[in-house]
């Protein structure tokens, strides 16, 4: 596949234009609060565009459409009930009470219920997978954009890192969400251009049915979300409702520093709480844009061998030039927007929770506002150098998401019954979050065995879950209890009941406005 | 155990009702909350703001899907 002039044209205005938002946000920026949690000014619009841009990486538009022509529809469940319930939740009664308990990250709210090992044990864990991620991602996107236009990877690499890298420093998580909501625009248009060209050449939703229908018995439950335990795919429905629905998705939306960062950043408590619901909405239409696209490729290209190779295919086959370089341009804003994103949280993890609280504490606010800058600096440059180790360990890019799942559901089980309970110790969260990861090691280890399934992690996920939350649960009955007064603010019914507190927060929230 | 065999004798049919509640139950939970929570911050209380409304409609969508699905 090759651009023309006009695809350049759109790709290069799409960068310039990315760098000259990024840079006019800098002028907002003069402050550690201003530069992590965008000054707290932040509208619900903005919040939601921007968690949509950050869940979507460029992988994913290969990933997801691969799957569906594989699987099917039922790859839309990670945006629809793996997404949706959760972010109801997260919005009415997480956000909200993250947002009037002022905390920057989640590991700081993890140290000031249960104790310092805990948040430096939870920030580190976040630091090393999401640092390892990145580098993974920007390999995985490099041998994409290599394979579909023969750019040489290292160029796609440093030129996402450059770019992203001068709009995150100097403007910090505003000019983050800022560029996201155009990126997000972008990816939309891209990916409409798709599903609109490839639905007329089929001829219409009724006859991309009939057509993948007719194929075969394989594809009969293309076109179900719900599919049996005893399906050949990763997904059987009870995988679906504990797994991702219980444990994943809640997980994701209320315990991710990435996702909870932007909230947090929210100008009052209502649009912290309006951005997670009015991002459920745009996550209803992600699968119209990238799952429907590859049962589209089922109907045109029924007989790919790999379901990874169909997005590229759609490009080539479909697109006119101009909309090539729009749908390319597309694929580097998805990039750009993930990476972006996780830059911005390991900043901000690695200067409150390991920098302020270990190695400088009491600076001046400008002091960590350098700090975080560096800080983002090297993490770019740390992304640029570990990424080739991808070349030298194929698959890579799936043991980092598989064990990065893992440990999402140890650390939910801490968080939640942290939240809920006063009666949850430090001891009964340390061990239930070591123990939890330890499971979901063993069940990795011994998948052959224990599952039926070829891909069991979304009852790893499930199983690990339960099992820290019983081992946490068993240990805090067995450890003292910690003084009530040391958990005001930090236990939910301890908060909202609590109008002494209330009057704090308020007051506190009214300052920093 | 680990593979949800007790429940693998459910038909797809009653798993599509669970799923249905999955969606249900935050939206009943939402309706359960005060409007001054609902409202708490916002710059006024406009109809559009009532973020109760938002939610009844994305569980309107999830469950037209999810049953034609």
């Amino acid at each position: 596949m090759s651009l023309i002039g006009i695809d350049y044209f759109i790709i290069f205005l799409y960068l310039v234009g990315t760098v000259v938002i990024g840079l006019y946000y800098e002028k907002y920026v003069s402050s550690s609060s201003d530069y992590f949690l965008a000054g707290k000014m932040l509208p619900f619009w903005a919040i939601a565009i921007s968690i949509v841009g950050t869940d979507i990486g460029a992988v994913d538009f290969v990933g997801l459409t691969g799957q569906a022509y594989r699987f099917g529809i039922v790859v839309a469940n990670f945006d629809w009930i793996g997404s949706v319930p959760a972010m109801i939740l997260a919005g009415l009664v997480f956000i909200p009470y993250y947002w009037k308990a002022g905390v920057y990250t989640i590991p700081e709210y993890l140290g000031r219920r249960y104790n310092t090992h805990l948040r430096v044990i939870s920030a580190s864990l976040w630091l090393i997978f999401i640092s390892f991620t990145l580098g993974v991602m920007l390999w995985a996107t490099g041998v994409l954009l290599k394979e579909m236009l023969g750019w040489p990877i290292m160029l796609s690499i440093i030129l996402t890192v450059v770019i992203v890298g001068i709009y995150t420093i100097t403007g910090g998580l505003l000019a983050v969400v800022m560029t996201d909501v155009i990126q997000v625009i972008i990816m939309i248009i891209g990916s409409l251009a798709i599903l609109i060209l490839g639905l007329w050449q089929i001829g219409g939703i009724n006859e991309l049915y009939n057509q993948v229908i007719s194929l075969g018995p394989e594809y009969q439950h293309h076109f179900n979300l719900v599919l049996s335990p005893d399906t050949n795919t990763p997904y059987p429905w009870t995988g679906i409702l504990f797994g991702l629905a219980f444990v994943l998705a809640p997980a994701y939306y209320i315990g991710n520093q990435i996702i909870i960062q932007r909230s947090l950043g929210a100008k009052d408590e209502w649009n912290a709480k309006a951005s997670m619901i009015f991002g459920a909405f745009l996550k209803l239409l992600i699968p119209v844009l990238i799952v429907f696209p590859g049962l589209i490729a089922v109907a045109l290209f029924p007989n790919v061998q790999d379901g990874d190779s169909v997005y590229a295919k759609l490009i080539k086959e479909l697109l006119p030039p101009g909309l090539t370089g729009l749908v390319f341009a597309a694929f580097l804003a998805a990039l750009m927007s993930t990476v972006s994103a996780i830059v911005n949280s390991v900043a901000t993890i690695w200067t409150k929770d390991i920098y302020e609280l270990l190695i400088k504490k009491n600076a001046t606010d400008k002091h960590y506002l350098v700090v975080g800058r560096y800080v983002t600096a090297i993490i770019l440059i740390f992304a640029i150098i570990t990424s080739p180790l991808s070349a030298q360990f194929p698959g890579i890019y799936v043991y980092v998401q598989t064990i990065n799942s893992f440990i999402q559901g140890p650390i939910f089980a801490v968080l939640i019954l942290g939240i809920f309970s006063k009666r949850i110790t430090q001891w009964g969260g340390l061990s239930g979050l070591i123990a939890g990861i330890c499971l979901s090691a063993l069940m990795y280890l011994y998948k052959k065995s224990l599952f039926s399934i070829s891909e069991p992690f979304l009852y790893i996920s499930w199983w690990s879950f339960l099992g820290s939350a019983i081992v946490t649960i068993i240990v805090s009955i067995v450890t003292k209890p910690h003084p009530i007064e040391n958990l005001r603010g930090l236990v939910y019914g301890l908060v909202v009941k609590d109008p002494e507190l209330q009057d704090i927060l308020k007051r506190k929230i009214e300052h920093e406005n | 155990m680990l593979n949800f065999d007790w429940i693998s004798h459910i038909d797809v049919g009653s798993a599509r009702l669970i799923v249905l509640i999955t969606f249900l139950l935050p939206f009943v939970f939402a309706l359960t909350l005060k409007k001054s929570y609902i409202y708490s911050g916002a710059a006024d209380n406009n109809i559009w703001r009532n973020l109760k409304i938002w939610i009844a409609l994305l569980t309107i969508i999830m469950l037209v899907v999810y049953s034609i699905f």
